[in-house]
């Protein structure tokens, strides 16, 4: 792609991040602008996004209640077989966010939203069954936030990030020359915060720094169990049982700017930087039985994304938007996973909001997530092969302000 | 400004979807200097698909050499013909049928795998009637083929010392040898595997005991090579072809340690006081040496050497009664046979020849241009392990999934190993860029 090239403006190399199993998909004003918003304070998504610019929104109620659509499709080419394709999985992610003004110093908001979402599913009798069949991680976070203006022109907030969710896996085994399969089922929390400047620069120009970390994500006793294997290889897989097995999310710091070119015409950038290098592997341990007992290595490095977004009003009740991003894979390419078939990737998103009434809004977005193709290897596995992925997405919101 | 807007992200948008397959552009392959239209495969047991001790349908279907056609014919290979046994009970040249695992108890009422024939004989069908009509055949893999057999003529008919399974499609039983039924195809390609049947009959049934089956000789050896690749490269077929692996990485002979013998502080004391007019013969706590009857000792017995081998052939079940060096049921002492271990002489027989065959199988590869294929490397690789898409193959005795359940032949997953070997070396002589065969998609032991 003639992109990638261009696009290396964005890499500079401070530390970059996005990608991975992260989903940018906040906010449906957020997701028609590939998630370039921080530096935006329009609604109540700023739980999310910065909760710096609450304090700052004129409605003293804010409501936005949000679902996302999104459908990811993988193929596979290896040294052995043809093209294998994934079958298409698909999410729905239900968004909700509040804010509401306390007094002239304070506004409290609260989120519930997916900030890390993947779902790939092979066919049971892929030549990577042995790797992975299907795998299925969903981190969900409740999320209240403060806000505090410091004066005119600058607004800071904090909060604290409850996630939880589940990651199941199906695989098989090789019981021999015949197939067992192996499954786990977990689920987990985490505890995290955020927090957030964001600056009236002028008229014309905003500025916004975040910092956003979900904490680290234990599964507890989460059940494993081993079936259809030979009575003579019982010994050497217990039939189930309890597992943990903890994922370090990686913290984010966001940089960010929105610019008034006109009234009309808003630009945003952005720039995030993850520490994915905090989730090297995931150990999963078994006290009762070590034979279960596992580390999945996912070798991740930090990265980077970089985001621009537009808004054009044509009226004061109609406005579209595009955005585009490009998101760094933390995954390299030693360490190319069958259950995350990661890659750089780069996303190209569209908007509109349509006021209904002068309480009523609606917003919609629709988007692309094109992974570049990539070839790789996951050496614990010794798999070889390339991956392509694609996922589109499309979303929409009704919000309530008063 | 605002049409300008709208065309803007008409452009953009349309230029995000245009990429929206997620099929990944695949490399055709191809058989680059060598013309892989008439391939011919000669050897042995191993090219034939012998797998559980007899040639049967599953096995032979995915013989190596039928793996590596399918292989060719994605790069535009022929068609290619075996002389199919159509039984899955299958038969060897001692008249049994294939092997099958099952849970017994042994004598101390654990239970553990064993092997047994799967039916009461092999299956004689197979040898019954000629099937020459339904060639030529491109898979001339003979089980029990040596090195001087494949020129033979007699070889062909069993009334005259010949084999079974080459006169059941031998086109003219009597006249015909492997090599005239090879260039008599014309062929374009051919393996072959050579000198492995010389080694290993001699070493799977113990070595000298049975004078009868003596190692071919060096000279012989060299002379076969020589003609058959001469008589292949004159017919102007390119080739690969394979040397011979190491008895060590193979399980019938690495399954059984030399001092597998465990006993207990006074299970020890016992036996030495069994074996006390023999000094020679010491048992302590903890691992020993097992004993082998040796008639040039003061009892009769010797303890096995470190450097020696034990058959998987050994009757294991002998080993857990009486700790492996006593029979108390009949009160007599016990011991491995002659026949059941290679010695330090037999072995450095086998060494001396396995390594004078490869330095010729290797000197004629270069010398002719053939494609090299080092199964001696391959199948030391398997002593560590060589892991596919997340399954570990290597050379332990069934779970290993590489050899069946004699020990000795492959599984078709080992088969498809030993393919994608070839198509290594092929692809690197002759610039190929065939594709290998996923061993995972091809049967291996199946345990009860």
């Amino acid at each position: 792609m003639h992109f990638s090239k261009s696009l290396l403006l964005f890499s500079i190399p401070i530390i970059t991040s996005g990608g991975g199993f992260e989903q940018r998909y906040q906010g449906i004003k957020a997701s028609g602008m590939s998630g370039s918003f921080t530096a935006v304070a329009s609604d109540a998504t700023g739980v999310f996004f910065n909760p710096g610019s609450l304090v700052l929104l004129d409605p003293d109620y804010s409501i936005s209640a949000a679902g996302i659509f999104a459908i990811s499709k993988s193929s596979f080419l290896s040294e052995f077989d043809g093209n294998i394709n994934a079958l298409n999985t698909k999410r729905i992610l239900p968004q909700l966010f509040g804010a509401m003004r306390i007094n002239e110093q304070f506004s409290a908001g609260i989120g519930f939203y997916s900030p890390f979402s993947y779902h790939t599913k092979w066919d049971d009798s892929w030549e990577g069954r042995y790797v992975s069949q299907e795998s299925d991680l969903l981190i969900q976070s409740i999320h209240p936030v403060v806000s505090y203006r410091i004066n005119e022109k600058l607004g800071a907030g904090a909060g604290l990030i409850y996630s939880f969710g589940k990651w199941d896996q199906t695989m098989a085994v090789a019981a021999g020359g015949a197939d067992g399969s192996k499954q786990l089922n977990g689920t987990g929390t985490s505890i995290g915060i955020n927090a957030g400047l964001y600056f009236q620069y002028s008229e014309n120009l905003q500025l916004a720094a975040t910092y956003r970390m979900a904490g680290n994500f234990k599964i507890k006793n989460g059940e494993y169990s081993f079936v259809s294997i030979p009575s003579s290889l019982s010994d050497q897989f217990p039939s189930s049982g309890k597992y943990n097995v903890q994922l370090n999310l990686p913290p984010t710091l966001t940089l960010a700017a929105a610019y008034h070119f006109t009234d009309e015409l808003l630009t945003t950038f952005e720039l995030n930087a993850s520490w994915w290098s905090r989730l090297k592997s995931a150990e999963f341990i078994s006290d009762e039985d070590s034979t279960f007992s596992y580390t999945r290595d996912f070798g991740l490095e930090n990265s980077l994304s970089g985001r621009v977004g537009i808004q054009y009003s044509f009226t004061d009740e109609f406005d579209v938007r595009g955005g585009f991003a490009y998101e760094i894979s933390p995954f390299n390419s030693v360490h190319l996973l069958p259950e995350f078939p990661d890659a750089d990737k780069i996303i190209f998103s569209a908007g509109a909001s349509l006021d209904l009434s002068s309480n009523f809004s609606a917003d919609i977005s629709a988007g692309i997530e094109n992974f570049f193709e990539r070839q790789g290897s996951d050496v614990s596995a010794s798999m070889n092969g390339t991956f392509k992925t694609i996922r589109y997405f499309a979303g929409l919101s009704i919000n309530y302000n008063f | 400004m605002k049409n300008h807007l709208l065309i803007t992200f008409i452009v953009l948008i349309s230029v995000a979807f245009s990429s929206c397959k997620t099929e990944i552009e695949e490399a055709v392959p191809s058989t680059g200097n060598a013309d892989l239209t008439g391939y011919v495969a000669l050897g042995s047991s191993y090219t034939a698909g012998v797998t559980d001790g007899a040639l049967y349908t599953t096995g032979q279907q995915n013989s190596f050499p039928a793996i590596l056609a399918k292989s060719f014919q994605l790069a535009g290979g022929g068609t290619f013909r075996q002389p199919d046994v159509n039984s899955e009970t299958g038969i060897n040249l001692e008249g049994n049928s294939k092997l099958a695992l099952y849970i017994a108890s042994n004598c101390i009422s654990a239970s553990e795998l064993k092997t047994r024939f799967a039916a009461p004989a092999g299956d004689q069908q197979i040898f019954a009637n000629s099937i020459s009509a339904q060639g030529p055949f491109h898979n001339l893999g003979v089980p029990g083929t040596k090195a001087e057999n494949f020129r033979q003529q007699t070889f062909s008919d069993p009334n005259l010392g010949g084999n079974k399974f080459f006169s059941r499609f031998a086109k003219n039983p009597g006249v015909s040898s492997l090599l005239s039924e090879a260039v008599s195809q014309n062929p374009t390609f051919f393996t072959l595997l050579i000198g492995q049947e010389d080694i290993y009959d001699y070493a799977r049934n113990g070595g000298d005991e049975m004078i009868i089956l003596q190692i071919t000789s060096v000279a012989i050896f060299n002379n076969e090579v020589d003609q058959i690749i001469n008589t292949l490269v004159f017919e102007n077929a390119d080739g690969a072809i394979a040397n011979i692996p190491d008895p060590i990485d193979i399980p019938f002979f690495n399954t059984i340690p030399y001092d597998g013998l465990i006993l207990t502080a006074a299970q020890a004391q016992n036996l030495n006081l069994i074996y006390l007019t023999d000094t020679s013969i010491q048992f302590q706590e903890g691992r020993n040496p097992y004993l082998v009857k040796d008639a040039a000792t003061q009892s009769g017995f010797r303890h096995l050497k470190s450097d020696e081998m034990v058959l998987l052939s050994a009757s294991v079940d002998s080993i857990c009664l009486g700790y492996g060096s006593y029979n108390f049921a009949i009160s007599k002492p016990w011991a491995f046979e002659d026949r059941h271990v290679l010695d330090q002489s037999e072995l450095a027989n086998i060494y001396s020849h396995l390594h004078s065959f490869n330095a010729k199988i290797k000197s004629i590869a270069d010398v002719n241009g053939l494609a090299f294929v080092d199964l001696f490397d391959l199948f030391r690789q398997l002593h560590n392990g060589i892991k596919i898409n997340g399954v570990i193959f290597n050379n332990t005795y069934l779970k290993g999934q590489v050899y069946s359940l004699d020990g000795f032949h492959p599984t078709p997953r080992g088969y498809a190993l030993i393919a994608n070997h070839f198509i290594d070396a092929i692809n690197f002589k002759f610039g190929a860029t065939l594709k290998k065969a996923d061993p995972n998609a091809y049967p291996g032991i199946h345990f009860p």
